[in-house]
């Protein structure tokens, strides 16, 4: 098809811009250097953006992509075209919402000039201020002067700024879009996975349901997680010392620490080996909880693909991933690994992070049945106390572990 | 070898472009991995230019012709996808924190900055969000905790203090000083069953009407706290300036806690915008 450029057609939408100020609209809309171009998107290519022109003597046409900011289509979604994702997966994720996704959004989004992106219901507005709404059931208001586009529920648009000054913040409305679509699209697979994962379960160990089995074996590859660190050449604020222990240093307490990680990672490998019987599996647990604090230390595990929290006492973690067992694990670190500063707490003892990622993979009968990869924050407490030497007593210190916070970031 | 590249050139420039310098990337992952803002604690390293962190460390072994400047870190600390932020103050505001003859310095230990943390409960069976507002507190040991500033949601109505028990003298219960790097999850243990709730409360909480009205509500037990939904951060603590932290979740060496928005402010504004922080109408 042929394709005509369109370079004069912006001059006569020009003016609709230079106030900085559109009226409501309910169409495509093209904006691209600060002028206009209505119609209805059809294709977009690396290079242009094809769209049909409206009304009698309708036919198709392009504008270079590189002349376009953004676009709206008639239901409210929009694309920003100068900061769309260099991933090529994701920018089509977004181009592919744009063109295809019909429906219209739920809530009305106030997009402010400090890009803070408002989802909820309009409930009033006047010249000056908006009322609204949110899901949640927050009432708030906004003024409109800090506003830079509404996106109503019925898929009309008002842009409050200037074009120049809304795509910022809209790029940032486009990123969350972005999120969302990538957490939908994990959710969808995970879903697929934990349904092949728990066939594949059920036909392994046959005493567990199959529902049984499938929080198990989530469980179980968020464990894998708390995995330790490598060790690797990223000690960090080495200078740090520990006033009351003398000659601790900030790496003897990271040497520890990690140290401790990596033994929590033998028991877990042990765990989720199938050749393992069941009384060396509880002696494993016993030994990993030592690592800990104590009994009361919490595994939080959570997903940025959505809202849901699980939180257990970290026997009880140790106790699910001991239910499903893989024929292989496979676990990839990232060569690095973040440690925090020891800070005092009111308690005399000193407390720390260590963070770092972890790639999991479960296979049973030589199928990927589970896979992820997940963002660990460890928390660790350096404890002091006093030990008896020869009827002499000696301050000395241990680190253990604490806390542990798990953030799924993606399907491996 | 010496590589004729910026620190800021590092930020800015996608993967390709460094391997095309002969630059050898262990992975993009790697990478993005070392230069995101993991923690609130890195934010502080980077922004008052720590020597001996995972980034230096790793800049030296990675990039050895680069060298670190504060100017380039704390630039490359805010949001590059916000460009709805004022390019002008955002220069204004770095060339004041770097000035070397006066530089600003962000302190960990000053209760002139507040994690904003909105909290999901459920309230007489149904999702409730709360917005609680959490301070560093420095305790007379030396140590710190994080303590509840203020509580609001707007399921509640104001209330006066006059019923209000006296915050507990000598609490046992508290929030560490790294409870940030935990996403504040032991603030399940703060909310479990009311018992304890006041120990991890701070002594203006009881000033605040809408703190109040929460604090009598949990008393009833008719608040189940669930997890925590999102949190940012809010600085006070450079003369004329107020910014917010926020997290982005994306693979890019621009990522992690990243300042959202810069507000440049008279003392009066500033006093404005922290008693709408409690009120969660910033």
């Amino acid at each position: 098809m042929k394709h005509e450029p369109v370079y004069r057609l912006l001059l006569l939408g020009a003016a609709l811009l230079v106030l900085g100020i559109c009226p409501v609209v309910a169409q495509d809309i093209i904006y691209a250097q600060g002028s206009t171009k209505d119609g209805k998107v059809t294709e977009i290519t690396s290079d242009k953006v094809i769209f049909n022109t409206t009304g009698k003597k309708a036919k198709a046409m392009f504008l270079p992509r590189g002349k376009v900011s953004a676009a709206f289509n008639s239901t409210g979604h929009f694309l920003v075209f100068t900061n769309l994702p260099g991933d090529t997966s994701q920018e089509h994720m977004l181009i592919n919402d744009f063109l295809n996704n019909s429906a219209l959004p739920s809530q009305d989004k106030l997009i402010t000039l400090q890009s803070q992106v408002i989802d909820g219901k309009i409930d009033k507005e006047d010249k000056k201020e908006i009322s609204y709404t949110t899901a949640s059931g927050t009432k708030g208001q906004v003024k409109k002067a800090t506003l830079a586009v509404i996106i109503y529920r019925n898929g009309s648009h008002k842009m409050l700024e200037s074009e120049k000054k809304v795509i910022g913040p809209l790029a940032a409305a486009q990123s969350l879009n972005l999120n969302a679509l990538v957490a939908g699209s994990n959710q969808a697979k995970n879903t697929a996975d934990s349904t092949a994962a728990a066939t594949a379960a059920a036909a392994a160990a046959q005493k567990a349901d199959e529902d049984a089995k499938a929080a198990a074996q989530k469980a179980k590859a968020d464990a894998a997680q708390v995995s330790p660190a490598p060790t690797v050449d990223s000690s960090s604020m080495a200078n740090q010392h520990i006033s009351e222990l003398g000659d601790v240093s900030f790496a003897e307490y990271e040497q520890k620490a990690l140290d401790k990680t990596q033994d929590l990672k033998k028991y877990l490998a042990l765990l989720t080996d199938k050749r393992v019987d069941w009384v060396e599996a509880n002696k494993a647990i016993d030994q990993a909880v030592d690592l800990f604090v104590s009994e009361e230390a919490i595994v939080e595990t959570s997903s940025i693909n959505n809202q849901t929290v699980t939180r257990f006492k970290i026997r009880d973690y140790l106790k699910r991933i001991k239910l499903i067992q893989y024929d292989k694990v496979e676990i990839e670190w990232a060569n690095v690994h973040y440690v925090s500063k020891l800070r005092k707490g009111p308690d005399g003892n000193y407390y720390g992070t260590i963070t770092f990622e972890q790639t999991f993979r479960g296979y049973i009968e030589n199928k990927l049945v589970y896979g992820d990869v997940t963002r660990k924050n460890v928390e660790v407490i350096l404890k002091t106390y006093n030990r008896n030497v020869e009827g002499k007593s000696v301050p000395t210190w241990d680190v253990f572990l604490s806390q542990i916070k798990v953030v799924t970031t993606k399907s491996a | 070898m010496k590589f004729f590249l910026s620190l800021a050139t590092l930020f800015l420039v996608g993967r390709d472009f460094l391997n095309g310098q002969g630059i050898s990337l262990n992975s993009n992952r790697e990478r993005n991995f070392v230069f995101e803002v993991k923690q609130i604690d890195e934010f502080f390293e980077r922004f008052n230019n720590e020597k001996n962190t995972l980034f230096s460390e790793y800049v030296a072994k990675k990039y050895p012709g680069i060298t670190i400047d504060r100017h380039s870190l704390v630039r490359s600390l805010f949001n590059r996808e916000n460009q709805g932020m004022d390019s002008a103050d955002r220069k204004t505001f770095i060339a004041q924190v770097t000035d070397s003859s006066n530089p600003v310095f962000l302190d960990f230990s000053s209760n002139q900055w507040y994690a904003a943390i909105d909290c999901r409960f459920k309230h007489l069976g149904k999702f409730t969000d709360v917005a609680l507002v959490l301070k560093i507190q420095q305790e007379s040991n030396g140590g710190m905790k994080w303590v509840i500033v203020s509580a609001f949601t707007p399921q509640l109505r104001p209330e006066s203090n006059t019923k209000v028990p006296a915050p507990r003298p000598n609490p046992s219960h508290f929030l560490n000083p790294m409870s940030q790097a935990t996403d504040f999850m032991d603030l399940a243990d703060a909310f479990d069953e009311g018992l304890h709730t006041r120990d991890y409360l701070d002594s203006s909480f009881y000033r605040r009407p809408f703190s109040i009205a929460f604090l009598r509500s949990l008393s009833r037990q008719d608040w189940e706290f669930q997890y925590v939904r999102r949190i940012s951060y809010h600085f006070f603590q450079v003369q004329g300036w107020e910014f917010t932290v926020s997290y982005f979740q994306r693979n890019s060496a621009n990522s992690g806690w990243l300042i959202s928005s810069l507000k440049k402010v008279t003392p009066e504004e500033k006093e404005s915008l922290r008693e709408k922080l409690f009120q969660k109408s910033l």
